[in-house]
């Protein structure tokens, strides 16, 4: 990138390389212009009536940024080989976000927050409360048993409550 | 109006004929009461009430009588009590509210706190959002784990299980005096089921080679078996090991390492005689082409001037009678020019060496001028 000059028009970035560099390349090549800004992007309705949360609402290249990610774990530390598995966590992050999904269906207002504290996995989120307590209590033992069957680890939930669902909209397109 | 109402009314026939539906196994007196309703719909009601009654509909302003919903009230909400922080006292341990590493948890935090980026007011009326219902919150590490007074718990806790420092080890100098080896290991922790790590078998020891007792030959062979594994700015010598899979065995494999080098560096083995000039690890004026050329110079100049007869024409004054090899390395001068010589090759040439150098040479040869002659030369 540092040979190529870049020409920014309007909102989109055109990454030309220079003519001394084609001309030693011998090869042929359009301009790339780096146009992918659309994908996890909501669209705006006509009535601007759809609501969002503050997740949702953040496009996905604001992550780091304003953004803050929803796995948590030491695999992917720069130094870590390949024992630190950083695939098989990925995979049991998906498969707890398709359990919680499945478990608690409709009910969880934000997104499925993974934690790993050395062996133990923390799944945190924020709930509804469409159900009573002791329905709510029997989902939490339940996740926390048939997860930590399924991962072998030590599984524990830290949901926190949220009494409607216009306390978590941040914003209507 | 009355189109909206019929709607409202069909729903709660559907929702009457669900609940019977769903009932089917509840106990028969529940079930009769189901049926009752659902025997006589409000529709049908109104319908009889008003042809009784008179030919025209009566226009019902929605609001002005009040609707008896008694049976379709939603279930109570049960009342949820109020954050837990607004029964905080301001001195109490928080160690206890907060032992150890959680979720962030927006009613047991007692400070306000908000977290969010805004940019337009049409984004949450132009608030950052609150620590209620803020998934940002919750996702960051939190360190309310390890405050001052936590970490006092633990330091009070942890402090049975130490010793007092050793006296007599109060500066570093003294404890590389006493314990001049380093042996340097690490083990790896990590999120995941597995405890194991491979860079953890992984032995480092270092140790300065002015700790270990050898003489000349034993500390050149000592440095030519090591190899890379001398620095000889820091004069260190460091082992690595991670060939073994355990530490323990690395560990155990460095220590017959150093136990074999060392006793190594003391042998002489009668090939190491051979040593030739090339191989020496630093110039050698004694064994070097350069002493035979200011011998044997030294030894033409003595019988040149021997054979010229006068005193006058005498090349080198200080040269004896006595022209032997020994007697010639015991001169001042000779010695002045191998110390300087030594220290040119030895130790690298810089404008001291140099001149040194220069100046032994001139004493060597006799030879007047230069720039740091003294008077009488």
């Amino acid at each position: 990138m540092a040979a190529m000059t870049c020409q920014v028009t309007s909102s989109r970035l055109v990454c030309v390389p220079s003519a001394a560099l084609l001309a030693f390349r011998g090869l042929r090549t359009t301009p790339c212009a780096l146009k992918n800004i659309r994908a996890g992007v909501p669209k705006a309705t006509i009535h601007r009536n759809k609501p969002l949360t503050y997740e949702e609402a953040q496009a996905p290249y604001k992550i780091g940024v304003t953004k803050s990610w929803n796995s948590w774990h030491s695999a992917n530390l720069k130094g870590e080989g390949f024992d630190a598995r950083a695939a098989e966590r990925t995979f049991d992050d998906i498969l707890i976000r398709k359990f919680i999904k499945g478990t608690w269906p409709g009910l969880f207002a934000s997104e499925v927050i993974v934690k790993r504290r050395h062996n133990l996995v923390v799944v945190a989120g924020l709930v509804f409360q469409q159900m009573t307590a002791r329905k709510q209590y029997f989902l939490m033992g339940y996740s926390e048993e048939m997860l930590s069957y399924l991962l072998k680890c030590p599984v524990k939930l830290e949901i926190q409550t949220v009494q409607e669902r216009s306390d978590v909209i941040f914003k209507k397109i | 109006m009355e189109g909206m109402s019929s709607v409202r009314k069909l729903c709660f026939a559907h929702f009457r004929l669900l609940r019977l539906s769903f009932d089917q196994t509840a106990q028969s007196r529940t079930f009769c009461r189901e049926a009752a309703l659902y025997q006589r719909s409000r529709h049908q009601r109104n319908i009889t009430e008003i042809s009784e009654e008179e030919e025209f509909r009566t226009y019902e302003i929605p609001g002005l009588k009040i609707k008896d919903d008694t049976r379709y009230k939603q279930r109570k909400r049960r009342q949820i009590p109020p954050p837990r922080y607004r029964q905080m006292p301001i001195d109490q341990d928080w160690t206890n509210v907060w032992p150890a590493a959680s979720t962030f948890k927006w009613s047991v935090v007692p400070f306000p706190v908000r977290q969010g980026y805004v940019e337009t007011a049409t984004e949450n009326d132009g608030v950052i959002p609150p620590k209620y219902a803020n998934a940002e919150l919750m996702k960051i590490p939190n360190f309310l784990h390890l405050s001052p007074a936590h970490v006092k718990k633990h330091c009070a806790a942890l402090k049975e299980f130490c010793t007092e420092w050793p006296a007599g080890l109060e500066t570093d100098e003294a404890c590389q005096k006493h314990f001049p080896v380093e042996v340097q290991s690490s083990d790896y922790v990590f999120s995941g089921p597995s405890i194991r790590d491979p860079r953890a078998r992984t032995v480092t020891v270092k140790l300065h080679l002015s700790d270990l007792e050898l003489d000349y030959h034993a500390r050149d062979k000592f440095i030519r078996l090591v190899g890379d594994c001398y620095n000889p700015d820091s004069d260190e010598v460091v082992f690595t090991s991670e060939r073994c899979p355990l530490k323990r065995q690395n560990d155990d494999y460095i220590r017959y390492l150093l136990t074999a080098i060392y006793f190594e560096s003391w042998k002489k083995e009668a090939w190491e005689d051979e040593k030739a000039e090339e191989d020496m690890e630093k110039y050698f004026w004694e064994i070097s082409k350069s002493k035979d050329t200011v011998i044997k110079l030294l030894q033409t100049t003595k019988e040149i001037d021997k054979a010229s007869a006068s005193a006058g024409d005498q090349k080198l004054q200080y040269l004896p009678d006595d022209t032997s090899e020994e007697s010639l390395l015991a001169l001042k001068e000779v010695q002045e020019y191998r110390d300087a010589i030594s220290e040119c090759m030895n130790d690298g040439e810089d404008d001291n060496s140099i001149s040194k150098y220069g100046q032994a040479v001139r004493k060597l040869l006799g030879i007047r001028g230069g720039v740091n002659t003294e008077a009488a030369s």
